[in-house]
């Protein structure tokens, strides 16, 4: 899995890597049990330092979405608990990329279609 | 003779030098390759009209670094015939940095050239913009402990040897013991070793390239070029071991100036040839992986003049070279910026040591007799043998028929001073102006052989008159 870290961009570079590696989980191209590089390598690949690599992976365990532990590192959960629900911050979030949507006049159609698109549907 | 080996070393370091980079920075077919001088190659300079604009840069190149390799290799051929030790170093010194320097013009006004050529087609680096493969991160190694630890288990072995050889535990008749020469050759050699591993190891964790969105084509790609490296680092071990193992039996069995010469020079073309072989199959792995690319990770903008890295947003401080081979640093980074501070250093410093060896030179060693004592004195070094400390003294002609060999001081054409191991007696005080023939030979009572001489023939004749 590719992961594209933009230096410039005003997301943290933890909060990309966190969203990203979330992404992964869920289109497959993670898939549960698979090893994640050290927050070592990982920083020394990107170039930044270790303590954001460290944070990003701090978040995603804090999340359920990885597993830690000192002999085998950092893991993807094989199972991650479903709450069936989305989080306020999320729909804080749903709902700004709707409204910038309608404002842009991006119909109703081609935003669900979107939806379901990245849902895998 | 010691000026045609000096020649004939500097010439074997220089030209394939040159010939390896020509062809590394010059390519034939640019299409293949990664960056095109020093530029990442973008699929865009492939289209029809821009192919024949960068053909034409990248020959019209080719051509002028041609004639400069051509031009260097004729002028080192002619440096070889100079004489004089100071002028030798000094032109070959000088030569090798105005050649390196010479070589990659080229390169730099193509890399400015392809600049052009960019913006007019409005590329633009995505800034800030890196990627990485998860599954390829951390993960990708070819050199593994067990190749690199036995040539260095070799070369402690040898050292072990000279050094056993040193205390006299064991004994060769023409090497004398307590001298550490031996030693301390094997011991710089085994550091030389050691610095190949620490190199090896640390290319071996350079950050992996991300060449496609298929994390196994990542893979294969940083792990040929891992491979690569690895044996050309394990293959250095072992000729650094053999050179060792020459040296070794030189200095034990028999010494001689000219197997000594032979031996460095085989060690500096099976080094040349081993990059050769080394930039070759680097190629390859390129040209290979080039139909593969798909991710562009476009950086130029960090790289001056396509050579100097300079990111200050990247934590690393070693990152992969564009142009040549193995690592360089990140002028961006703090400590990047000391190494390059150090560095330039280091190399004026080899320009004012040329000026040290200038005046040592130039300067005539003299030899007088004074209130009884033989005084050998030349730049700020002084022998001041008085009568009393003199058990035998002799004048004497056959200075060629000993075997003289360097442990502490100067060795060139003109002037042989400092402690010398004579004829495989360690601990021997050497002053002589060695194309005279004439010296005297003092043996003083606490057992310290002197050889002396002033010079002329005529002020080593005068001062033997007075002490005799």
């Amino acid at each position: 899995m590719i992961i594209r870290i933009d230096e410039l961009s005003d997301v943290p570079i933890y909060q990309q890597i966190r969203n990203q590696i979330v992404m992964g989980i869920s289109d497959g191209s993670l898939t549960g049990g698979e090893q994640l590089p050290t927050v070592r390598s990982l920083a020394v690949e990107i170039g930044i330092n270790t303590m954001t690599v460290s944070k990003a992976y701090q978040l995603l365990k804090t999340e359920g979405y990885i597993m830690t532990d000192r002999k085998n590192g950092a893991r993807v959960r094989s199972r991650i608990e479903q709450q069936g629900s989305i989080s306020e911050m999320n729909k804080t979030e749903l709902k700004r990329i709707v409204s910038e949507a309608r404002i842009s006049g991006v119909p109703r159609k081609e935003l669900l279609d979107l939806v379901k698109e990245f849902y895998g549907e | 003779m010691s000026n045609l080996y000096f020649g004939i070393t500097m010439f074997v370091c220089l030209v394939p030098t040159i010939w390896i980079m020509f062809f590394y920075l010059y390519p034939k077919k640019w299409s293949e390759r990664k960056q095109v001088f020093g530029l990442t190659n973008r699929k865009e300079f492939l289209q029809n009209s821009i192919k024949e604009e960068v053909e034409a840069i990248t020959q019209k190149g080719r051509k002028r670094a041609l004639l400069i390799s051509l031009a260097i290799t004729l002028i080192a051929v002619m440096l070889m015939l100079l004489h004089g030790m100071f002028l030798q170093t000094f032109i070959w010194t000088s030569f090798i940095f105005i050649a390196i320097f010479i070589i990659i013009v080229p390169f730099l006004l193509g890399h400015k050239e392809m600049m052009t050529v960019k913006k007019s087609l409005g590329l633009t680096r995505e800034k800030g913009i890196s990627y990485v493969d998860l599954k390829t991160a951390g993960n990708v190694h070819a050199l593994k402990a067990a190749p690199v630890i036995f040539p260095n288990l070799a070369g402690l072995l040898i050292m072990g040897l000279l050094f056993l050889t040193d205390l006299g535990v064991i004994r060769f008749k023409a090497y004398a013991p307590g001298s550490f020469f031996g030693t301390v050759l094997a011991a710089t050699m085994f550091l030389v070793g050691l610095l190949i591993t620490l190199c090896g190891f640390l290319m071996d964790r350079m950050k992996n390239d991300v060449i496609s969105t298929d994390s196994d084509i990542n893979a294969n790609y940083n792990r040929a070029k891992k491979k690569n490296w690895a044996d050309i680092f394990i293959a250095f071990l072992w000729l650094n071991d053999a050179y060792m193992l020459a040296c070794a039996i030189t200095l034990l069995l028999s010494y001689s100036n000219l197997l000594a010469t032979i031996f460095l020079i085989l060690y500096l073309i099976l080094m040349v040839a081993g990059m050769a072989v080394f930039v070759r199959r680097g190629r390859k792995i390129e040209a290979r992986y080039q139909k593969e690319t798909t991710v562009i990770t476009d950086d130029d903008e960090c790289w001056l003049g396509g050579m100097i890295y300079c990111n200050p947003n990247d934590h690393r401080v070693l990152v992969e070279k564009r142009a040549g081979i193995g690592s360089t640093i990140n002028i961006g980074h703090p400590v990047g910026k000391a190494i390059g501070i150090v560095t330039l250093l280091l190399l004026m410093n080899v320009f004012v040591s040329l000026i040290y060896v200038g005046l040592v030179e130039a300067t005539p060693i003299s030899l007088r007799s004074e209130n009884e004592a033989l005084i050998c004195h030349q730049l700020k070094d002084e022998y001041v043998i008085t009568a009393d400390m003199i058990d035998q003294i002799e004048l004497r002609d056959d200075i060629y028929e000993h075997t003289l060999l360097r442990k502490k001081g100067v060795g060139m054409d003109n002037l042989l001073k400092g402690d010398f191991i004579v004829d495989g007696q360690n601990g021997c005080k050497v002053f002589l102006a060695p194309q005279e023939n004439l010296y005297i030979h003092i043996v003083t009572k606490d057992g310290t052989n002197y050889y002396v001489s002033g010079a002329t023939a005529e002020e080593t004749q005068a001062a033997y008159e007075c002490m005799k």
